[in-house]
């Protein structure tokens, strides 16, 4: 028998997980950033 | 310009296009988790590029510092319409982590339940991982040209060693960016290649673990080798020993993969069907590719090749008979599953060897080029050159010229290809082929059953 899926709930945790990669992305770009400026690094 | 755009407006385009259609075909989802968020990451694409190619008709003319856009060249002496490269860049990059970010949430998300980690296909592993490589790369590349945007405009001087900043620091920066880009543009093609030699060898592929690990020791180690590409900056002897052994270590997971490659063909009912002499042809061209990559990474030797054609040979036996081959060979390879229809085996052939002679003509030159010590990225050479630039044009021509018969390929299957059965490669395995022959849109709306997934498996 196939397994049931909780489209509803799938898509919530793709969402969740989509904003802590976004997060990630957006501190290694700011981290970038802040970490080779020459009056702050 | 000509890297940029086969960087960001060829192979990564492509291999996202493969990634969004197939992952969710192979995962048993019915499409990608977030189809607002791929629409902004495709469509960012075209404005870009035309940002990207506008520059050519501005004042000043295009950007004309190479790919790797090196400070001060890109700062204190570069024209006008870098600005606008700057952007474009931003937007590309932008596009790119939201691709990303759509494939680790599709795969880690809407799995098929009965689907574990190690069920999934290589091209899965491969694209997965790839996109953890774009999280962690792009926003640097993103750093580097705001940091560039500010120096140009708005006073700072991140690179300006007048103002307390460093251009070396340029390098490092956009090698900690460049180098995981390489391997972003090579790990969705051994993922291809995986799939594609096991159905016609008609053995099951060797070593499935130790290519998921192989994938993932590959792009941890792409993260710690940059400075491979600026032995030639003055590094201090330490740096130069620890970039170079840490170079080598990348051939231990890569020949896994080419052993592991060899190893499902060995003793195989082979045929050779066009994907699978596209796929062939990129286990032998690729490694010749990796092989000059060896050459380069010792840091001694790498004083006499820098900036030389043998780069320029290096990297496109890497990226044309690597990256490329593998897109053409996926092309081939899912066209009755992506149409309904086959595309004419005759003439597939015929491109084949028309294509993989060409490009050896091509490429094959420019490492005797590069070792008589011909510089890269000069509109003219010394006279002793001639001969093979010469026969390295020709070879260009017909590379070129051999993608009419691609595109003639492509559309005459669409066109009038005979219709294709559901599983048209005898030995084909993954969850893709037992959809209808043309896969329609929302494949797997129920989910498919573990029996299932464990008869596809490519872990088994």
């Amino acid at each position: 028998m196939n397994a049931k899926i909780d489209r509803q709930q799938a898509r919530k945790n793709a969402v969740r997980t989509a904003v802590i990669v976004g997060i990630i992305a957006t501190g290694v770009f700011v981290a970038t950033i802040v970490l080779f400026n020459p009056t702050t690094g | 310009m000509h890297g940029l755009i086969m960087v960001f407006g060829a192979i990564m385009p492509a291999f996202v296009g493969l990634g969004n259609w197939l992952i969710p075909m192979m995962i048993g989802a019915p499409d990608m988790a977030l189809p607002r968020m791929n629409n902004w990451s495709f469509w960012i694409l075209p404005f870009a590029g035309s940002i990207l190619l506008s520059t050519f008709f501005m004042e000043g003319g295009a950007p004309a510092f190479g790919w790797t856009f090196y400070a001060p060249l890109s700062t204190t002496f570069a024209p006008d319409s870098t600005d606008f490269f700057i952007f474009a860049v931003h937007l590309l990059g932008f596009s790119s982590i939201m691709g990303a970010i759509n494939i680790i949430a599709t795969v880690l998300n809407m799995r098929a339940p009965e689907m574990k980690l190690m069920d999934m296909p290589l091209f899965v592993w491969t694209w997965l991982i790839t996109s953890f490589l774009l999280i962690g790369a792009m926003p640097v590349l993103a750093g580097a040209v705001t940091m560039m945007l500010t120096d140009r405009n708005f006073g700072t001087a991140f690179f300006d060693a007048t103002g307390g900043g460093d251009p070396v620091l340029f390098q490092h920066i956009f090698w900690f960016f460049g180098h995981p880009e390489v391997y972003i543009m090579i790990l969705p093609a051994f993922g291809v290649v995986s799939h594609i030699i096991p159905t016609f060898a008609r053995k099951p592929l060797f070593g499935y673990s130790s290519m998921v690990y192989a994938t993932a020791s590959i792009a941890f180690l792409s993260y710690i080798v940059w400075a491979h590409h600026m032995f030639l900056t003055g590094m201090p002897v330490a740096g130069e020993l620890y970039f170079m052994y840490a170079t080598m270590l990348i051939a231990v997971p890569t020949g896994v993969k080419v052993f592991n490659w060899i190893s499902t063909m060995w003793r195989g009912s082979m045929t050779f069907e066009a994907p699978m002499l596209w796929a062939v042809s990129f286990v032998f061209l690729f490694t010749i590719g990796g092989f000059s990559g060896l050459m380069l990474g010792i840091a001694p030797a790498d004083i006499q090749y820098h900036d030389t054609y043998f780069v320029v040979a290096h990297f496109h036996y890497v990226l044309v008979t690597g990256a490329l081959w593998s897109i053409i060979a996926a092309t081939f390879y899912w066209l009755p599953k992506w149409t309904g229809k086959m595309y004419n085996e005759f003439l597939a052939k015929i491109h084949f060897w028309w294509a993989v002679i060409a490009v050896n003509v091509l490429f094959f030159p420019q490492h005797f080029l590069g070792l008589a010590g011909m510089p890269r990225r000069i509109p003219d050479y010394s006279l002793q050159f001639a001969d093979f630039n010469f026969i390295s044009s020709i070879g260009g021509f017909a590379f070129g010229a051999s993608f009419f018969l691609l595109t003639y390929i492509v559309i005459d299957c669409i066109r009038n290809g005979k219709p294709a059965t559901a599983r048209p490669w005898e030995g084909a395995k993954g969850l893709e082929w037992t959809l209808e022959p043309k896969a329609q849109y929302h494949s797997f709306n129920t989910p498919p059953s573990r029996k299932l997934i464990e008869a596809e498996s490519q872990n088994s």
